[in-house]
């Protein structure tokens, strides 16, 4: 999806369409979450801090993150995805691979079905939608990319090669700063110089991943669309508009990230056997730590504990928290296993949990929340 | 500080305490291990992280006595590593010490003995002793079902409870438990009841595996382990070598209670069959779960395990069983755990319906033992 965020919002609200729009928090600390195309003419682009954009873009709108509404679009854009193969492989709640190798007969190649799917998607929400069409998934990804918005760039096969050949080397799928830097070092700068280049030596300065890197740049990627792929771990993190300095706020935090996990855990129907509680101190170092419990946990009480057990082993460090998160992985489809001592307060946890996480579900986060949440929100 | 010892006692003392040292603590000293000598040519080496504490103690020759604390790590790559025969150590300015052996020297940084945390002391509590070997199979046929759930205290270690001459210990995770009990030869008057916590049980067991080895070496008969309770600490001891473990203040949950005293039946099988055909079917079971159904019949057992990812396996077995028909799942990794850690040849299975408990007992055995598992809604 083109802006995706900030489309629905112009799509909403006919005020918006033609103007700047920003979505994000107004706080000093909130990011663009996405920038309408209005807004980025100005230079402003998501995950820039919000402040920053303000002043390239004095007369943007400001607008908040209605994450329920973008889930509800994208619902709406998936099943029409749906209608042309169950070959739909999620990136994100706005990108997708679509791999329509066995619907030719019934809807033509790909390039037809990419430009149907483009109607079908603009007459079910009003959205546009960029596609990019090829043999591959790391092509396609990059094609879409190549003519947005409202875009559609059809990679014939035997042409990959020719295609990425004259990109620069930053469109390599997890080239950022660092990476970029130092395979501009050996002189590389374009897709053309990967393809030439030295693997060996790439290898020296990247480990394995040069190799990778270089097959990719041919446009050699055998990796297949998989529909149903369960999600590795489920988390909740956050950014304070200030640090937070005392163990009871960072406490306090950890308790609501556990709780929107649970509620997730819950919807989905995972247990989990590893917590991970994450730190961000205010000089941007990152440190988390995790524990294995023998008995997947799924509840908010559970995964709290767990999270607070590992606040006692980061060391200790006079600086403020910027952003702390809970998360939940090697998840597993709830399978129960009888328990030998009836633990009256685990079951009376799965029990509230299931209430809660219903009454979340039916009235929002707020419709239910814990006393000592309450006060914090209310203080913040 | 001055002495002089051999290389191979000093190795044994330190390889045996610096496992022990906390290397990750935010107390710097725990990562040292505490090297003391005394005037009455005595040299101890301690090691502690505040829950488990180590002690061993070798004789020496010592010129001037002192204390001093060495990191733990290094200490122990260095000994190792030294040529054989004598070690000439050696506090400089009270602050470096100074390891020499043959030609090869090194200069340690050090902290001062007195900033070391003192180990728990057993005062006068009266030691009881008891045979490395029995305590060990107690140890070897309960130590898997330990709960490794930090936020489950009360079931992270293993109960051990000694009354006159009767020894047992239990472990559990919540949906398995293991009791292994016995009585020992002639008269005791233990008087212990203690839980254990996990890494307490592990130094345990490399203490009584250490106690074996001195007992091999000396050809010693049958060597025996001190053990005393005081001051919510457990202490262990043989020969020179001290193990102090803080005991969890958690109740061990009433087990008791969750043993099935009536079980309305029974299946009897080869041990070795029985586990070869679990380790066979549940290949198949690549989840965590580790799910696999027993079916029973008159006189076989079809294990059985279905993946939809992966596939499906099964195995029939001929079992004494003479009840009716059932189905009940387990996690074959719970029944292979308990099972391993027996010596019979035969085992029973004592059941009731696919929701109640299996309970695991050898057929013939020196060791009172009884597995209790739950089964797997699967």
């Amino acid at each position: 999806m083109d802006a995706f965020y900030a489309s629905v919002e112009q799509l909403d609200d006919p005020r918006l369409r033609g103007k700047p729009v920003l979505v994000g928090g107004d706080s000093p600390r909130a990011v663009v979450a996405a920038a309408s195309y209005e807004a980025r003419r100005f230079g402003v682009y998501s995950a820039m801090p919000m402040g920053q954009a303000k002043r390239r873009c004095p007369h943007a709108v400001i607008v908040p993150v209605r994450m329920a509404r973008y889930m509800e679009v994208s619902r709406e854009v998936f099943s029409v995805f749906r209608n042309y193969t169950p070959l739909v492989e999620g990136l994100s709640i706005d990108e997708a691979f679509v791999d329509v190798t066995a619907s030719g007969a019934l809807f033509g190649n790909g390039a037809t079905i990419a430009s149907r799917i483009k109607l079908d998607v603009f007459e079910s929400t009003g959205l546009r939608v960029s596609a990019g069409v090829s043999t591959s998934k790391f092509v396609s990804k990059i094609a879409s990319d190549l003519e947005k918005p409202d875009g559609l760039v059809v990679v014939p096969p035997g042409t990959e090669r020719e295609f990425l050949a004259s990109l620069p080397v930053e469109r390599m799928w997890g080239v950022g700063k660092v990476a970029a830097e130092k395979v501009h070092r050996l002189g590389i700068r374009s897709f053309r110089d990967l393809q030439q280049a030295n693997v060996p030596l790439l290898e020296r300065s990247l480990g394995t991943w040069g190799a990778e890197i270089v097959r990719l740049a041919h446009g050699i990627d055998s990796r297949e669309v998989v529909s149903h792929r369960a999600p590795k771990s489920i988390g909740a993190e956050e950014t304070f508009d200030v640090d937070l300095t005392r163990v009871q706020k960072v406490r306090a935090r950890l308790l609501s990230q556990s709780a929107r996990v649970a509620d997730r855990m819950e919807r989905q129907g995972y247990v989990g056997f590893v917590v991970a509680t994450k730190l961000k101190y205010a000089d941007f170092t990152v440190k988390t730590r995790q524990l294995r419990v023998p008995t997947p946990i799924r509840d908010t009480d559970s995964i709290y504990d767990a999270a607070c057990a590992l606040l006692e082993r980061f060391p200790r460090n006079p600086l403020g928290v910027r952003l702390t998160g809970v998360s939940v992985s090697e998840l597993h489809h709830h399978a129960p296993m009888g328990e030998l001592f009836v633990d009256a307060r685990r079951e009376k946890r799965d029990r509230v949990q299931a209430t809660v996480s219903a009454l979340r579900d039916r009235f929002g986060e707020s419709g239910v929340t814990r006393a000592t949440l309450l006060t914090r929100q209310g203080k913040r | 500080m001055e002495l002089h010892v051999h290389k191979q006692p000093l190795l044994r003392a330190v390889a045996r305490t610096h496992a022990v040292a906390d290397k990750k603590s935010s107390m710097p000293i725990l990562s040292n291990v505490l090297v003391t000598a005394s005037s009455s040519g005595e040299l101890r080496l301690c090691a502690t992280d505040l829950y488990v504490g180590t002690a061993s103690t070798l004789q020496a020759e010592v010129t001037t006595p002192g204390t001093v604390a060495v990191n733990a790590r290094t200490l122990f790559d260095i000994v190792k590593n030294l040529p054989e025969g004598a070690v000439q150590w050696t506090l400089q300015n009270n602050k470096s010490v100074q390891i020499q052996a043959g030609r090869a020297k090194f200069h340690l940084p050090s902290m001062p003995g007195e900033d070391f945390p003192p180990l728990p002391n057993p005062g006068d509590s009266k030691f009881f002793a008891i045979p490395v070997e029995r305590l060990g199979s107690l140890i070897q046929q309960t130590h898997y079902a330990m709960s490794s759930d930090d936020t489950r205290p009360h079931l992270a270690g293993a109960y051990l409870e000694g009354k006159g001459s009767l020894l047992r210990m239990v472990t559990t995770d919540g949906h398995r438990l293991s009791k292994a009990e016995l009585t020992l030869d002639g008269d005791h008057s233990i008087a212990v009841e203690m839980l254990i916590p996990a890494k307490g049980v592990n130094e345990l067991r490399r203490l009584l595996d250490d106690a074996r080895a001195d007992a091999k070496a000396q050809k010693a008969e049958t060597p025996t382990v001190e053990i005393a309770q005081a001051g919510g600490n457990a202490f262990f001891r043989h020969g020179h070598a001290e193990l102090s473990v803080k005991l969890s203040d958690e109740q061990f949950p009433p087990y008791d209670k969750v043993i099935p005293q009536q079980q309305t039946r029974q299946m009897t099988a080869d041990r070795q069959t029985l586990m070869e055909a679990l380790r066979r079917v549940s290949l198949i079971t690549n989840d965590k779960s580790h799910g696999v159904h027993f079916h029973l019949k008159s006189s076989t057992l079809r294990v059985e395990s279905q993946n939809p990812e992966v596939g499906d396996g099964q195995e029939e077995l001929e079992v004494q069983y003479d009840g009716d028909d059932l189905t009940i799942g387990f996690n074959a990794r719970y029944m292979l755990d308990a099972m391993a850690a027996l010596t019979a040849d035969d085992v029973h299975l004592d059941l009731n319906g696919e929701l109640d408990p299996g309970v695991i007992r050898p057929v013939k055995s020196s060791v009172d033992f009884v597995g209790v598992i739950m089964p797997m809604r699967i």
